[in-house]
């Protein structure tokens, strides 16, 4: 058994506050239930049945008192409840500049994932002396995220996302617990936060641990990083550079959303640039703003709220991502956002870089998944039915385009048809391929095209 | 005499064999048998309830997991919650002494429809079976609020059987309520206007209101709940469409005055307790009377403040919490009028006075923390606390459960027409008074200290305080003993009470203890206001 305490930890930028607010009450508090006793006491006493005391004209109301007793005590409550309300409004005000972290609980276990993809199982590690916003929900009952040493708690709801901020300022382990009863194991349900300097933060961010791939699948002993070129400094939207919206990316690529949702618009479905943040008109006229319930609504139950000038053709994905799926896409969809959340800094790149990156012996097979991976043949299809042209034959071939212009399909050609894809389109086929200059690498164009001339040049088919 | 008194009277007016002495019991429609069917069956409830606790308590003196099994410990403290909630505390005080002494009270034969009387105890029983079928089958682990999905969609234990407990139970509290404002309002004898009723009459209407109004939204959410359960028709589970928060604001729009319907009987009995032993009429009476009115109506508009931290926006949190804050007045004013009649008092410590003024010590400290909890920056950290679990016991067991005693104390020698062991009585209401304070104060301390409820196995940080609990609780159920024990032995060894043992002038006490079956010998007619006390 260890000693006795009155206040917990104070580990957050909440902590002193509520605290004092708490101290205060007690105060006040102390001053009804420490007097009124005594004022009882003192009236059972004198006026005990056996006291010859002065019992002549005893009031049996008197306005004046009751209205003292009503407003004193009214105007002391009133003041503790705007006191109360004006620390609540700043709790729940997220401030634009918060490191985004996804918890997902379940029966009987907390996940964090980080937004360089690495995740942890009951921990939680945060930085200090920055705004940490958490975007929780629940595989299946609902739980209730609740540090202590920070004084906040948040319910975290099946089907839908709640968010929670704090920021710490006590480097040190601090009790995480799941305060919403949920069923057998609901008291193990909980482990630690660590709050770390900003320096071991980033150092223990690198290294390798759990991550989520983008078919969900988790890998241990090793980090993703960043595939492109990233800035060193910290930087104030989510971007491509941050490896779990480029997992939600390859996601968006290999489920086929990039068929329709054409980021240049003019798809079956809206573009979906700068929506995260932003009000959505819908087909009834009214509108709504794209937050995390929203985005992952119309992933999940797609025809529940469209927006208007689009019909309800996107199939429903309930069942067929997993919450950690669901959010890599929701940060994916962010980075396309200014207004998205926003990214640690200084994600670090160096170290296992190299290691990530597969040595492909093949260049031609390496194309071909990369070929299915990122979607192309949801449009590039082989019957020629698709969105975009039939590759197979196309290398070396003269190829008509829109302007009734012909160019001869050679690997300069392909090169710049993958990165930017808009620059020279076939005849019949419209502007809708995405640009993939940023998010591929040249070896990765490089294996495409291989890939592109296996399938056979004019003349020359296999 | 060989017989006591209360069988005495009870059975010789009617029986006279075994058979017919049951029968007389079970088919009575007289409100004073139906009360003491009632008070034995809702005393039985309350030990299983007890014992319930004791097993918690017992199981959280070591961190560890090491009397009982986690799913053995949730369905304790399921056990303990649906059982003193549902079948102790909401129809505690109404159906015992309100059932007992509203004809009484306003000079009436019997309540307005007798055999609906008798019907809302068999409903009550018929609930009460249905939740220990569910306990003996197995238990069920959701904690007495069945928040879905984990109640409709993973919980495997009888939550069908249970819930249909509570419903079943539900009826029985509107009937009673039907039946107790119909009565007051029609039945009061000539001259007893409203301003003349006994406050235990002002807060059993107030009472009643909440019952009829709120109770069937509960019923509806109880009965969605196994339709989802049974049928998976998705209403509150969002894998099949529905929406888990819409079940919160169903059950607390429910739940939350249910508080009220805990309290404002035990207020209305503490109300009777300080008029009799001051010998004064309650100070500020018409703010006693509508403060009850007050808090039942506030008590509708508050319910969101149990889901600050359950998604609700900032606004409604706001919105809640400033109502809430609210409630706090009228509470306040009652117990301020309660402290301004002892002045000029002639004031004498029984049994039930002590029971009163251990009433008022502890529910203004669950009323202050009541206030803690309204400030919603503070409710973040300390709700789904111990925090929150001392409070609502200190409103509960320390107001409602202190009135139930006292009130029973004093209305015994009416009841049974026996007095009670005065001394034995006074140490009673000092043990409850202290087992209950070492058991739930330290909680205050350890849910600020953020120690969850619900917790099966807990950090060793906290242990302190549990076994301060336990010990607390051990001292608390010993109190809650001793009143059995001399109570029933006063049925046979205590001395004849009178018909006025407290020389109070309530219409209850110009009749015989305990009252021939249609009450009075002649209609009373009422002159003057109520607690018209003569000088001694």
């Amino acid at each position: 058994m260890q000693g006795f305490f009155l206040f917990p930890d104070q580990a957050s930028t909440f902590a002193g506050p509520v605290d004092l607010l708490y101290f205060v009450l007690v105060m006040l508090s102390l001053l009804f239930a420490g007097v009124l006793p005594f004022v009882v006491l003192y009236l059972v006493v004198r006026y005990h049945r056996s006291q010859q005391v002065d019992r002549t004209n005893p009031p049996a109301s008197d306005l004046r008192l009751e209205l003292t007793w009503t407003i004193i005590p009214l105007i002391l409550a009133m003041i503790v409840f705007f006191w109360g309300a004006f620390l609540y409004v700043q709790m729940r005000t997220i401030p634009t500049q918060a490191i985004d972290i996804y918890v997902i609980g379940k029966q009987w276990m907390w996940h964090t994932q980080h937004s360089n993809g690495k995740r942890e199982n009951n921990e939680l590690h945060v930085p200090i002396g920055r705004s940490v916003r958490l975007i929780m929900t629940s595989q299946d009952v609902i739980h209730s995220f609740y540090v202590p040493a920070f004084r906040v708690k948040q319910d975290v709801l099946p089907g839908r996302y709640t968010t929670l901020w704090f920021e710490a300022t006590q480097v040190g382990k601090y009790h995480l617990f799941c305060a919403e009863y949920c069923g057998t194991e609901h008291s193990l349900m909980g482990g630690t936060v660590t709050v770390m300097s900003q320096s071991d933060y980033q150092a223990w961010l690198s290294t390798p641990g759990q991550v989520i791939m983008p078919d969900g699948t988790i890998q241990a002993g090793t980090v993703l990083v960043n595939t492109n070129d990233v800035p060193s400094k910290p930087i104030t939207s989510s971007s491509l550079s941050d490896p779990m919206a480029l997992a939600g990316e390859k996601l968006f690529t290999s489920l086929g959303c990039v068929s329709c949702h054409v980021m240049a618009g003019g798809g079956l479905g809206p573009s979906l640039k700068n929506v995260f943040g932003f009000d959505q008109p819908l087909a009834d006229g009214s509108t709504v703003k794209a937050d995390e319930n929203y985005i992952s609504e119309s992933i999940l139950r797609s025809t529940a709220k469209v927006v208007k000038g689009y019909a309800a053709v996107m199939p429903p994905y309930q069942g067929q991502l997993s919450n950690d799926q669901v959010n890599q896409l929701l940060a994916y969809i962010k980075s396309l956002s200014t207004r998205g959340g926003t990214a640690p800094s200084e994600v670090p790149t160096a170290a296992a870089g190299a290691t990530a990156a597969p040595v492909a012996a093949d260049l031609v097979a390496k194309g071909k998944s990369l070929f299915t991976k990122i979607g192309c043949v949801g449009c590039h299809m082989d019957n020629g039915a698709g969105l975009g042209p039939r590759l197979k034959g196309v290398y070396n071939s003269t190829v008509t385009l829109d302007d009734g212009t012909t160019v001869k399909a050679d690997e300069a050609y392909l090169h710049e048809s993958i990165v930017t894809s808009q620059a020279k389109v076939v005849k019949g086929y419209s502007m809708i391929m995405p640009v993939y200059k940023s998010q591929l690498k040249d070896d990765e164009v490089a294996a495409l095209i291989e890939y592109v001339k296996s399938l056979g040049s004019a003349g020359n088919q296999p | 005499m060989s017989t006591t008194a209360l069988i005495n009277h009870y059975a010789t007016n009617r029986a006279t064999t075994a058979s017919a002495w049951l029968k007389s019991w079970l088919l009575t429609v007289d409100h004073k048998r139906i009360a003491i069917l009632y008070l034995i069956s809702i005393n039985v409830f309350f030990l299983l309830g007890g014992l319930a606790a004791s097993a918690v308590r017992l199981e959280l003196v070591t961190p560890q997991g090491d009397l009982m099994s986690a799913d053995m410990y949730n369905r304790m403290f399921t056990l303990h919650g649906v059982i003193m909630v549902f079948f102790f505390l909401i129809p505690g005080i109404p159906s015992v002494l309100g059932n007992f002494l509203i004809p009484l009270m306003i000079g009436a034969r019997d309540l307005a429809f007798p055999k609906l009387n008798l019907l809302s105890w068999y409903l009550y029983m018929g609930g009460g079976i249905f939740a220990l079928c569910a306990a003996v089958f197995g238990g069920v682990d959701t904690g007495w609020t069945f928040y879905t999905p984990f109640s409709t969609s993973y919980s495997n234990s009888n939550v069908v059987l249970t819930i249909a407990g509570a419903f079943v139970m539900g009826f029985s509290s509107i009937l009673t309520g039907l039946n107790f404002i119909i009565t007051i309002h029609k039945m009061r004898a000539p001259g007893l206007t409203w301003f003349r009723l006994p406050l235990f009459i002002w807060a059993h209407y107030a009472t009643s209101l909440i019952q009829i109004l709120a109770t069937p939204v509960v019923a509806i959410a109880l009965l969605l709940v196994m339709v989802e359960r049974i049928w998976h028709v998705g209403v509150f589970d969002p894998a099949i469409g529905g929406d888990p928060v819409l079940y919160q604001h169903l059950f607390w729009f429910y739940s939350h005055p249910a508080v009220y319907i805990m309290i404002l009987p035990a207020m209305g009995v503490i109300s009777e307790l300080i008029a009799t032993f001051s010998r004064r009429r309650i100070f500020g009476y018409e703010f006693v009377a509508f403060s009850s009115i007050a808090i039942a109506i506030l008590g509708f508009l508050v319910w969101g403040h149990h889901m600050y931290v359950s998604s609700q926006s900032v606004y409604s949190g706001l919105v809640f919490g400033f109502i809430t804050m609210l409630v706090a007045i009228p509470s306040a004013i009652k117990v301020f009028n309660w402290t301004a009649t002892l002045y000029k008092g002639s004031i004498s410590y029984r049994t039930p006075m002590l029971y009163a003024l251990g009433f008022i010590g502890l529910f203004v400290i669950g009323g202050l923390t009541g206030i803690f909890l309204s400030v919603v920056a503070v409710d973040i950290h300390v709700t789904d606390t111990y925090f929150v679990v001392a409070h609502f016991h200190y409103v509960m067991v320390g107001g409602t459960m202190m009135a139930y005693l006292g009130g029973i104390h004093y209305w015994w020698p009416k009841m049974t027409g026996r007095m009670y062991n005065e001394a034995w009585g006074a140490i009673s209401a000092l043990v409850v008074f202290v087992g209950f304070n070492l058991t739930f104060f330290p909680q205050f301390v350890m849910g600020y200290l953020g120690m969850p409820r619900r917790y099966h196995v807990y950090p060793q940080e906290f242990q302190i305080y549990h076994v301060m609990s336990t010990a607390g609780s051990t001292i608390l159920g010993i109190g809650f003993m001793i009143p059995l024990v001399y109570l029933l032995l006063s049925l046979r060894y205590g001395r004849l009470a009178g018909d006025n043992p407290w020389n109070a002038p309530g219409l209850e006490w110009q009749t015989n203890s305990p009252p021939p079956t249609f009450n009075f010998e002649t209609q009373p007619i009422v002159t003057e206001e109520a607690y018209a006390f003569q000088p001694e």
